[in-house]
């Protein structure tokens, strides 16, 4: 038989299209608005975790302050020290938990100790109060402590603070280390001291 | 007068699992070219099984159908539709109108399917003869059930159908308004000099057609002319 009329071509599905949605207009927009908001929500989800992922990537130095990072419970043994020494670490740190105490007012409080040797930070800055004091502690042979810590013992840099058996200037304010998060800030704040410092301490003993 | 429609030992047959159902069986008659039939019968006996098989909107199990000169066992799917679209019209109890399309849209679109370029332009024609004139951009939801059907009316006919079928189009309307609609009916009818077959359950209606087709059980019982003209 001969063929009377052609599949409908898409300027007609077009129309047909058009006459469905007028029909409907509210629920049509409803339905766009809905697909348009899922899409949206879709996409800023993504974008918000690939921006969340680069910045991550971007800031991760800065946040550890260093190129890498290793971390034991324990002193090195001879060969685990020679394995690091041929990484060229360039910065070490001891660091641990204590109750430290200040002179002036007999105040004490448990804190972070971090003895810090070598250039660390490697990237980003120690904030401080003054400016340079975190460049400068090191050779001062001075302490910088937590500035929410100096603030609650009315405690300011001059002042003197007592680790263990040491006793160590005040050098300025510490407002912002790489490693130090504001959690564990606001549970033991945190100390830096030079590592040369350490063994005065004598708070610091190995198991035999 | 040629035969538009010969039908020829149907039958149809339903299978549930193993068990078979015959809705009709031993159908054999014959439409002329311009008459008005009916066929005529209780509820389960066939009527609107026969109607789909001899429009070729189904399958018979056996037997064959001629449709306007044309074999349907001979023709898929594709060819079934296009011959549908081109010499059959349909008029259904409850309308079957598309629902988003309005009263002219819905004249149209048998029209536009075709190809027809003024087909907007001769669906107004037909809305009007109706008497839906100034109701052309209303939806279904908004006419009431016999200016639905009219609006049907006007879609059967709009591809100026060889044969129309129309299963009980006036089932789901009140009896003034069915008398017009069936008023409607012949008298467009007689215009176009379609050929009409009608299922009803209203021997008052089928007595106003030229011949009647009884069925009962899913079989004949009667084929008869009337003196209707």
């Amino acid at each position: 038989m001969s063929k009377i009329y052609s599949k409908p071509n898409f300027q007609w599905l077009l129309k047909m299209a058009w006459r469905d949605g007028k029909a409907s207009l509210s629920r049509l927009l409803l339905f766009m608005a809905s697909i348009i908001l899922g899409i949206a929500a879709v996409v800023s989800i993504q974008l918000f975790s690939d921006n969340l992922k680069q910045n991550i990537k971007l800031q991760s130095k800065a946040l550890m302050g260093a190129d890498f990072v290793i971390d034991s419970k324990q002193k090195p043994t001879e060969k685990t020290q020679a394995i690091i020494d041929s990484l060229g670490a360039d910065a070490s740190e001891v660091n641990f938990v204590s109750m430290a105490a200040f002179p002036k007012n007999n105040g004490t409080k448990l804190v972070k100790v971090r003895a810090i040797e070598g250039a660390f930070p490697f990237y980003g800055n120690i904030t401080t109060t003054p400016k340079d004091a975190g460049a400068t502690y090191q050779n001062l042979g001075g302490a910088l402590v937590d500035a929410t810590l100096l603030l609650q013992y009315k405690i300011i840099p001059g002042d003197s603070i007592k680790i263990g058996e040491l006793t160590l200037p005040i050098i300025g304010e510490l407002k912002a280390i790489p490693g130090s998060t504001a959690i564990s800030s606001s549970v033991a704040p945190t100390v830096l001291i030079p590592f040369r410092f350490l063994d005065e301490t004598e708070l610091l003993q190995y198991r035999k | 007068m040629s035969n538009i429609l010969k039908i020829n030992d149907l039958e149809k047959t339903y299978t549930s699992g193993s068990k078979k159902l015959t809705v009709i069986s031993n159908i054999t008659f014959e439409v002329e070219q311009g008459s008005v039939f009916s066929i005529v019968g209780p509820s389960g006996s066939g009527k609107t099984t026969l109607l789909g098989l001899c429009a070729g909107l189904d399958y018979p199990t056996s037997g064959s159908i001629e449709l306007c000169g044309t074999a349907l066992h001979d023709l898929n799917e594709d060819e079934r539709a296009a011959l549908r679209n081109k010499e059959v019209g349909f008029i259904f109890q409850n309308f079957q109108l598309l629902p988003t399309l309005t009263a002219l849209e819905n004249v149209i679109v048998p029209l536009e399917l075709q190809g027809e370029k003024n087909a907007s332009k001769f669906g107004i024609a037909l809305l009007e003869k109706v008497g839906l004139g100034d109701r052309l951009h209303h939806y279904p939801s908004q006419l009431s059930g016999g200016e639905q059907q009219r609006v049907a009316l006007a879609r059967a006919f709009s591809n100026k159908p060889s044969i129309l079928f129309a299963d009980e189009p006036t089932g789901n309307l009140d009896e003034e308004t069915g008398e017009k609609v069936i008023q409607l009916l012949f008298e467009l009818n007689k215009e176009a000099g379609t050929t009409l077959v009608i299922i009803t359950h209203d021997l008052d209606l089928a007595n106003r057609t030229q011949q009647i087709l009884r069925l009962k059980g899913g079989k004949i019982i009667s084929n008869e002319k009337t003196s209707a003209i």
